[in-house]
């Protein structure tokens, strides 16, 4: 037995035993502390830990900046705020300590940076009010010198493009994080770079990069040197000019938000390779406070075409909950993701566990995988009786090494010998078992967490591939059932990364159930319920996809509902993500005006319907957008049945 | 000539090695310049040439008596011997001889003096005189079984190494002159050293194949369905792992490279990419890899010991019942020279060095040559 409960350990420390049952607790910043954070940065210097926060209170400012020692905290909604603290163990201790559960009430990490934002960010005197509603894309690339997003006006080049921030850490060469543009000067460096007749973009995007540090400069154009990246895609879809939809007869070529201003915050290049998701809601919480900063008192429509799978599923991230906060204003701010490309991805099921019982779930772990892979179990903590009585232990595809079983409040960690590490000290793989996680509410989760099973730099423990098993154990004397509900965590590359495929899911007791093909009822796999992690927001527009020509749902378009009763049933509706069975995707802007290319997925759905949401502000009409009740063709007969509206929505957006 | 014929002419037998990769040896294509004249005459029965050429003698050579042309034909032909011809036996001949039949004459060199030892009931013995050079035991059936497990893991990623898995079926000379620069205009003794080196270890292997008979995974499992075809001989040890880091450790010792240099590294890595893609196709085991990773550096050794007669052999073994049940192949292991790579004998006692073969070190010299002038430490 290699497996060991520990009581404290990793960098600093800590007691985790002790601090479970008192405090919500992110199970990820527990792994990342347990393996020295190498998962999450590369960087061997002394760095900082961005946290989010949910106050028990609102209006608690004053007080979190004492409990902080002066760390600038940036007040996100009356509720939510961010911060950057140092990654010590004092930290940890102040985050965990009475003072901050008497006031905050959960927090979540980031990626660890270098350096944090600088004071007053968000006061700085650059707000640039626009005299309509405008788009606001936040996503990885932004071709701000393209064609589409500049207009000539007679004498010099205007930028459709108010507001570019750039959040990378190397963006800024001062101690600080992040660098934002004003229009006034992306329009100089393009109107430095050319003429009416053409303008030289590669030189833009140069001379964009002259104020970066050398190691960003060097990423920064590597990225726009590429033919193509997801942000100018998905901007391009949001709100270029002429409207890319209508190449493809969905959409008016001069629409009004073909003219409308736009703000682009570009996320951080870890994040985004960050295929997990876990450290994107700071990110995108910070760069939700930056547009309202920059755009008070106008009709913002954000659009974020990102997502992992995991999460509680039933809207209560910190980051669902602060973007339904922000929506719910409605004259001000729409803001609209996309459904996720799970439906066929085999990364949820579920198990119904009586009292007395066992089950099992199986994953396929993928060979040559240079990241973790995560599977999060949740299962309702409020079930008097049976909520503290659920135990897992662990198989990974190695004989004699089951890791014992897990109790609630308990951190299980596989310390694997191996002919060139006889006595490890970083764990393999771990399994954090918490009542409180601090990405939901009313419920418990556990976290396996399997380590890299490619070498990596710095080397880590390399964990085995193929198939682990987890035994699910209800010890309750009663019969109470507890539905037990597993998410495998996104491991896929990255858009235009160049990694192989990463992705775990999960086996069922055959071979399992191609697309298409029905599963078995005993099948712990299920199809439903694999919205996007950030997708259950109740004021959240949620989009799903369909092939336009054949009017029928894109295959891997995820489906509701929620994990929690009168919550989101459903996506919003679909909107074009595919043009036809042989034309995929759609065809929108690639990093240069002459390059177009294909990008499909419901990342490209959403900025349809934000396209639409903006026009629909922009020329006056109010209430949902136009959309047809009809449902789409029926997929093919032996596809499990499963209610069409809980991928449909309330239909295809015309 | 087509530009990419394999050695032409007199080789029809290497038809016979299509099936097993190493066939692609000949695919490196230096004949081509130096033997086509040659083989155009051997291969190409043109009659309407033939009818030419006598009847363009007979209208040139008035005589039937012979004149000599009148300048010094031995000097072509080398140092004399005692009777006015070349000296026998002298590795400057091999200059005169077309790289086709150096290849083949490179082969009598390097099989004349090894002999197997079969012990027994799971191991296989190379020997010289009474030397060990390499001892491999197979794993048992139960091993198969449990790698088995392995193979379908590694099955997941067979979209993603599909176009590597593809064009990797025959050697990987475009994979090797990517990380070595070498070029047929340039390197060519480099490619035809290295080419020897490959089919000699490929036919070893084979050898050693036969012997052990060990069923590839499309044998035990109707679900491992490979995407590429299952070759009609045994899975144990991987010919592909020990070709490549044969490839690796013989450029390694003809460029003076320590087995840590970036480029020798690369040169490791791209062996076990590519011994890993055979493994995803679903026709080896990763055992099979290890196998072959210990059977190439014992080879390598005993190579570069025939060719400079100086470099010292230190005999191998390798168990493939102590390879991990789920263990796969690590490049990390490989530096190591222990287990779970075998292990390496070092004793003084037990070391040797094989007999210099001066027509193997005349082919050793000319590709130093090369290399030097390429900018590789060559001594």
């Amino acid at each position: 037995m290699t497996w060991r409960t520990i009581f404290s350990s990793g960098n600093f420390g800590i007691q985790w035993h002790k601090i479970f049952p008192m405090s919500a607790v992110d199970p990820y910043l527990v792994w990342a502390e347990l393996t020295s954070f190498k998962g999450v940065s590369k960087s061997s210097s002394e760095f900082l830990l961005q946290i989010a926060f949910e106050t028990k209170k609102p209006g608690a400012l004053g007080r979190l900046q004492g409990l902080f020692r002066g760390a600038p905290v940036v007040r996100i909604t009356d509720s939510i705020y961010a911060t950057h603290l140092p990654a010590t163990a004092q930290t940890i201790q102040i985050l965990y300590s009475e003072d901050a559960r008497a006031l905050v009430s959960r927090f979540i990490m980031g990626m660890p940076v270098e350096n944090g934002l600088q004071p007053g960010f968000f006061n700085a005197a650059r707000r640039s009010i626009s005299r309509d509603a405008v788009m606001a894309v936040i996503d990885d690339g932004c071709a701000f010198a393209h064609d589409h997003f500049r207009k000539y006006t007679g004498t010099r080049w205007k930028s459709r493009v108010r507001g570019l921030w750039d959040q990378n850490p190397g963006s800024n060469p001062t101690a600080a994080q992040g660098r934002a543009f004003s229009r006034a000067e992306l329009e100089s460096i393009v109107n430095a770079a050319g003429s009416a007749a053409e303008v030289d973009e590669e030189a833009c995007y140069r001379s964009l990069s002259a104020g970066f540090s050398a190691t960003y400069a060097t990423d920064y154009l590597l990225q726009l040197r590429k033919a193509a990246s997801h942000g100018t895609h998905v901007l391009d879809l949001a709100a270029g000019d002429p409207n890319p939809l209508a190449g493809a007869g969905l959409g008016e070529s001069n629409d009004p938000a073909a003219k409308a201003d736009i703000f682009f915050v570009q996320l951080p290049h870890a994040t985004v390779k960050d295929t997990s998701g876990g450290s994107l809601d700071v990110y995108v919480l910070l760069a939700l406070a930056y547009l309202r900063s920059m755009n008070p008192q106008r009709k913002i429509v954000v659009n974020l075409s990102y997502g992992s799978y995991g999460g509680p599923h039933d809207g209560n991230t910190l980051l669902e909950r602060a973007m339904d906060a922000f929506a719910s204003n409605s004259s001000l701010a729409e803001i609209v993701v996309p459904a996720g490309n799970a439906y066929d991805a085999r990364i949820h099921a579920a198990v119904k566990v009586e009292g007395g019982q066992t089950d099992s779930i199986s994953i396929h772990v993928q060979p040559d995988s240079v990241t973790d892979t995560f599977v999060e179990f949740w299962y309702p903590s409020n079930i008097p009786g049976a909520s503290e009585t659920i135990e897992f232990e662990v198989i990974p595809p190695v004989e004699g090494a089951e890791s014992g079983r897990c109790e609630l409040n308990s951190v299980h960690l596989w310390f694997r010998p191996t002919p060139s590490d006889p006595a490890p000290v970083e764990p393999t793989a771990g399994v954090i078992h918490v009542k409180s996680p601090s990405s939901g509410t009313d419920k418990s989760m556990a976290l396996l967490a399997i380590a890299p099973t490619a070498e990596v730099t710095p080397p880590r423990p390399r964990a085995p591939h193929g198939k682990w098993t987890v035994k699910i154990f209800n010890t309750s004397a009663q019969p109470h059932a507890v539905d037990v509900r597993a998410w495998v965590e996104r491991d896929d590359a990255s858009f235009g990364s160049g990694r192989s495929q990463a992705q775990a899911d999960f086996l069922s007791a055959g071979l399992g159930p191609s697309p298409g093909e029905p599963h078995a009822a005993s099948d712990p796999i299920v199809r439903e319920s694999n919205l996007n992690s950030i997708g259950h927001g109740e004021k959240t527009r949620v989009v799903g996809g369909y092939v336009a020509r054949q009017e029928r749902m894109a295959k891997y378009s995820a489906s509701g509902p929620s994990i929690a009763p009168d919550t989101r049933e459903h996506p919003d509706l679909v909107t074009p993500c595919e043009e036809s069975e042989v034309l995929n995707g759609l065809l929108a802007a690639g990093n240069r005006t002459g390059i177009h290319f294909r990008m499909n997925g419901t990342s490209v759905a959403s900025p349809v319907l934000a396209r639409a949401l903006l026009n629909m502000s922009l020329s006056g009409t109010k209430g949902q957008p136009p959309t047809v009740q009809l449902p789409l063709e029926p997929l093919p007969p032996s596809h499990p049945p499963v209610d069409p509206t809980l991928r449909e929505g309330a239909g295809r957006l015309d | 000539m087509p530009a990419l014929t394999p050695f032409n002419g007199s080789n029809g037998s290497n038809g016979s090695n299509g099936s097993n990769g190493s066939n692609g040896s000949n695919g490196s294509n230096m004949a081509d310049v130096t033997n086509g004249l040659a083989a155009y005459a051997a291969t190409i029965v043109n009659p309407l040439l033939t009818s030419a050429l006598i009847q363009s003698r007979g209208a040139l050579v008035s005589g039937v008596g012979v004149t000599l042309p009148g300048f010094d034909l031995p000097k072509v032909w080398g140092p004399s011997g005692p009777t006015d011809l070349p000296t026998i036996n002298s590795p400057a001949q091999m200059k005169r001889v077309d790289a086709t039949t150096r290849f083949w004459l490179a082969h009598v060199e390097l099989f004349s003096g090894l002999k197997f030892n079969f012990v027994s009931p799971d191991s296989t013995e190379v020997v010289s005189a009474g030397k060990s050079l390499v001892k491999i035991k197979r794993p048992s059936r139960a091993k198969f079984e449990k790698q088995l497990g392995r193979v379908t893991s590694w099955a997941r990623l067979r979209n993603d190494r599909m176009p590597e898995i593809l064009t990797q079926v025959t050697p990987q000379w475009s994979f090797w002159a990517s990380v070595c620069n070498l070029h047929p205009a340039t390197t060519p003794f480099t490619l035809e050293l290295m080419n020897c080196a490959l089919q000699f270890v490929m036919l070893y292997t084979q050898r050693i194949k036969i012997c052990l008979a060990c069923p590839r995974p499309i044998e035990y499992s109707t679900e491992v369905q490979p995407i590429v075809l299952t070759p009609a001989y045994a899975t144990y040890p991987m010919g592909h792992a020990a070709e490549a880091f044969m490839f690796s450790r013989v450029f390694a010792a003809r460029t003076n490279q320590s087995p840590v240099s970036p480029q020798t590294v690369q040169l490791d890595r791209l062996a076990s990419r590519i011994a890993e893609n055979r493994v995803v196709a679903g026709i080896h085991f990763p055992v099979d890899t290890a196998a072959g990773f210990v059977l190439a550096e014992a080879m390598a050794e005993y190579f570069v010991s025939r060719c400079d007669g100086a470099t010292l052999i230190s005999p191998r073994t390798f168990d493939g019942a102590a390879f991990g049940d789920s263990a796969d192949f690590l490049q990390a292991d490989v530096y190591k020279g222990q287990p779970p790579l075998g292990t390496m004998d070092t004793t003084p006692q037990n070391q040797w060095v094989a007999d210099k073969s001066d027509l193997l070190n005349w082919l050793w010299v000319k590709a130093g040559k090369e290399l030097k002038a390429q900018g590789y430490p060559v001594v």
